[in-house]
């Protein structure tokens, strides 16, 4: 077969015939390149690139280290160089940890000058970082000793065994400074797995210049985000077509669980029971129908929903598309970068029946158990627990997880320069909660709920279908009683 | 019959061994973990069992065939329109020929890239045209709602492949002789009848060659539907290969990944055994 459609083969080509086909190939490489470099540079632009840190830290017992990011100063204490341990340490971090563990490592090495650190820079997706992190933890891999990992993962590699337990080599007295949601996560794993970066969550932001033209203030409940709402949704230039909507948030697949997660709390429900038995919870149908009615009914959040990823909706707050958005802590720091700290405002998200609940969230570092140097990883991660170390840590996650570092007045006004959310910390943590996420099946379980969730933000069926199979597709994941 | 060569039999060992390494012993390590949990206990068929009430394993199984099936038949018709047309043309064949590979060279996931930013309702091209246009009077969530998302990957698998399948009928167009044109105009058919009867039948076994290759490649779809809807929305557009790739990679159940992927394999033999004997078939009837 192949031979009849390639006579090509059998034809004789002159040494023209051939440098013009070379040329038009040539031709044709050159402008896929440019093609593929164009759609390459958009895609790369979604993600946000490491910025460049000047660090000077000197040998000295107290020294002064300047971050180009803000025009704050942050004093550092040094301790006198550990020679005595030698060797090497792996550290992985997603795209999202690189300044963080860039920093840490810098301290870490001056202390510890016969440590080698290799950083291993990973991917830039919340996907590829599931898939690197489940088949290294399955497959035991011995080549990374420290990892950066959320609650998810902190939470499934606890219960695999994948982790080393950590509550003999944190101090009491650090145990007993830890704020509440990250004694919450604590509980939530069975003891200590992670050394927190910092406690953050997700709020409300919303545009004060939008609000004020409009002359409206910012929603407490859920009737009035629906009234407010529909004020804000506008054709802006008379030409029949909405320009810009009320309320935007994210309804891909994992985020969906956590923005409908948001409204289930704030309902008074239970996320393990969404429709026990078969049966819809009133509560979450009242989360559900009220999350569908914002497309639907009300039209204060654009269609297609499940499409909009953290890029388009960001993207439409940023252009005034729409006047509030759902969002993590980092978007506040976004919001300093764009240079719009005075446009970009945070609130607590609109109260339902149970109150403003928003999810809080942390990330830190794990230590693998079957990491080939576990005990530098060990040392390196105890060493971030030193309040300096967490502060500079804290400073590239949202907000510190060390209870004694909210005291410090100076230190907390230049996280609210860094980040327009942590202008509302201490309302915002009294309204974080730790996502259930059942041990062992976190991944999964955050994903089907999303995914299962997601026809009936769709239209195809109803909430209470929608209920039902997700509590169908969530039961073999939940801890059995 | 002679004996072969010693030296011809150590050449085979060589590469066969490398296959025994790389292929059967992975497939038949993969056979055997899809019956055992994650535990690595013996479950028997547990997982296969399983499989039956897993719905999102057959709705993926349905939508992969729908792909493959829209893709086999508009790639093979419009290939075939847009092949027979470069054929007629006089000048520029060569150019466009090189122009058609374009596509072809650009990864599959930055073409999903790409078209995922295309496809965006609130900053994407198309619906800035279609605006533009007066064609619709609001933006289309394209990948938004199930059935435009399935919508939009048939049709961006369409017009990533459609270019290959057009250069392959071109080049069996040109294989025709040119006789048979010519004796047919002089006895006075029309383009649309030496179309018809002459061009039509001699380009069968390309037809079926072009439609069995995109139908059996779209079986396997992956990275393209990855990088453009991540399945979504829900799971309405899974293929077996992504429901496999997330079960077993992304949710570490690899056990059960396998029994999906053991399953898959052998429907996929299945298709692959009656398309190459449909095609003997056929390359014998000739």
């Amino acid at each position: 077969m192949v031979h009849e459609i390639s006579p090509l083969k059998k034809k004789k080509i002159s040494r023209r015939e051939a440098l013009s086909t070379a040329a038009k190939v040539g031709i044709g490489v050159v402008v896929s390149g440019v093609v593929a470099g164009v759609a390459g540079y958009l895609a790369g632009s979604a993600t946000v690139a490491p910025k460049t840190i000047v660090s000077t830290v000197e040998r000295t017992k107290t020294v002064t280290r300047t971050v180009t990011a803000t025009t704050t100063a942050m004093t550092v204490t040094t301790y006198p160089a550990k020679t005595a341990i030698a060797g090497e340490l792996n550290i992985y971090t997603p795209a999202w940890g690189y300044e963080g563990t860039d920093e840490a490592v810098k301290l870490f090495q001056k202390e510890y000058p016969n440590v080698k650190v290799n950083v291993i820079r990973g991917p830039s997706t919340w996907d590829e970082h599931v898939t690197r992190t489940t088949v290294w933890m399955r497959e035991k891999y011995s080549g990374v000793d420290v990892l950066y990992q959320d609650d998810v993962f902190t939470t499934d590699g606890a219960a695999a065994g994948a982790w080393e337990k950590l509550d003999d080599y944190v101090p009491k007295s650090v145990v007993n400074d830890f704020t509440d949601l990250t004694r919450h996560f604590i509980e939530l794993h069975g003891g200590i797995y992670r050394i927190p970066w910092g406690q953050g969550g997700s709020c409300l932001y919303y545009r004060k210049d939008i609000f004020e033209e409009e002359g409206q203030t910012v929603p407490k409940t859920w009737d009035e985000l629906v009234e407010v709402g529909k004020i804000l949704t506008a054709d802006l230039d008379g030409d029949g077509k909405i320009d810009r909507y009320g309320y935007v948030t994210q309804g891909t697949p994992g985020e969906l669980y956590n923005t409908y997660n948001e409204f289930l709390h704030q309902a008074g429900g239970d996320e393990w029971k969404l429709a026990p038995g078969g049966v819809p919870d009133p509560k979450a149908k009242e989360a559900l129908q009220f999350l569908v009615d914002l497309e639907f009914k009300h039209k204060i959040m654009p269609p297609g929903i499940t499409s909009v990823g953290y890029t388009e909706s960001r993207a439409m707050l940023k252009e005034g598309k729409a006047a509030m958005l759902r969002d993590w802590g980092s978007t506040g720091r976004r919001a300093v970068e764009w240079g719009m700290a005075d446009k970009i405002r945070p609130a607590l998200f609109p109260a339902g029946d149970a109150g403003h609940w928003g999810v809080g969230h942390e990330w830190g570092w794990v230590v693998n158990k079957y990491g080939k140097n576990k005990d530098i990883a060990i040392e390196f991660v105890i060493f971030c627990l030193r309040p300096e170390v967490q502060k500079i840590l804290a400073y590239w996650y949202q907000l510190p997880a060390l209870k004694s570092l909210y005291k410090d007045k100076e230190y907390m006004e230049s996280l609210q320069k860094k980040n327009v959310a942590n202008t509302l910390a201490e309302e915002l943590a009294k309204w974080w909660f730790p996502r259930k996420l059942p041990p062992g099946h976190s991944t999964e379980y955050h994903e089907v709920i999303g995914r299962e969730l997601t026809p009936a933000l769709t239209g195809e069926i109803s909430v209470d279908e929608a209920l039902i199979r997700t509590q169908k597709a969530i039961d073999p994941l939940l801890p059995k009683k | 019959m002679r004996a072969a060569p010693k030296i011809l039999l150590f050449m085979l060992i060589i590469p066969f061994s490398f296959f025994v390494v790389s292929h059967l012993i992975p497939l038949f390590y993969g056979v055997y973990l899809s019956f055992t949990n994650r535990e690595g206990q013996f479950i028997g068929l547990g997982n296969y069992i399983r499989l039956i009430d897993d719905y999102r394993f057959w709705g993926s199984i349905r939508f992969t065939f729908l792909y493959a099936i829209a893709s086999a038949l508009l790639n093979t018709f419009l290939g075939l329109l847009i092949g027979v047309f470069i054929s007629s043309l006089k000048r520029g064949q060569g150019i466009l020929k090189a122009t058609f590979l374009i596509p072809w060279i650009i990864p599959m996931a930055i073409w999903g890239l790409e078209f995922r930013i295309i496809f965006s309702r609130d900053f994407g091209l198309l619906n800035y045209f279609l605006l533009s246009l007066g064609l619709i009077k609001e933006p289309i969530a394209w990948l938004g709602e199930a059935i435009p998302a399935k919508l939009s990957i048939i049709l961006v698998a369409v017009y990533r492949y459609v270019w290959y399948s057009a250069l392959l009928f071109l080049v069996s167009c040109q294989n025709i002789p040119r006789d048979l044109y010519e004796a047919a105009e002089i006895d006075g058919a029309t383009s649309f009848n030496m179309f018809l009867h002459i061009t039509l039948p001699l380009l069968r076994r390309t037809m079926l060659f072009v439609g069995s290759m995109i139908f059996l490649g779209a079986l396997q779809a992956f990275d393209l539907i990855y990088a453009l809807t991540y399945g979504g929305p829900g799971y309405a557009t899974h293929t077996a290969a992504l429901y496999i790739f997330r079960r077993s990679l992304h949710y570490g159940e690899f056990e059960y990944g396998t029994a999906v992927s053991t399953v898959w394999a052998l429907i996929i033999f299945c298709i692959v055994g009656t398309s190459f004997a449909l095609l003997w078939k056929l390359a014998e009837r000739r």
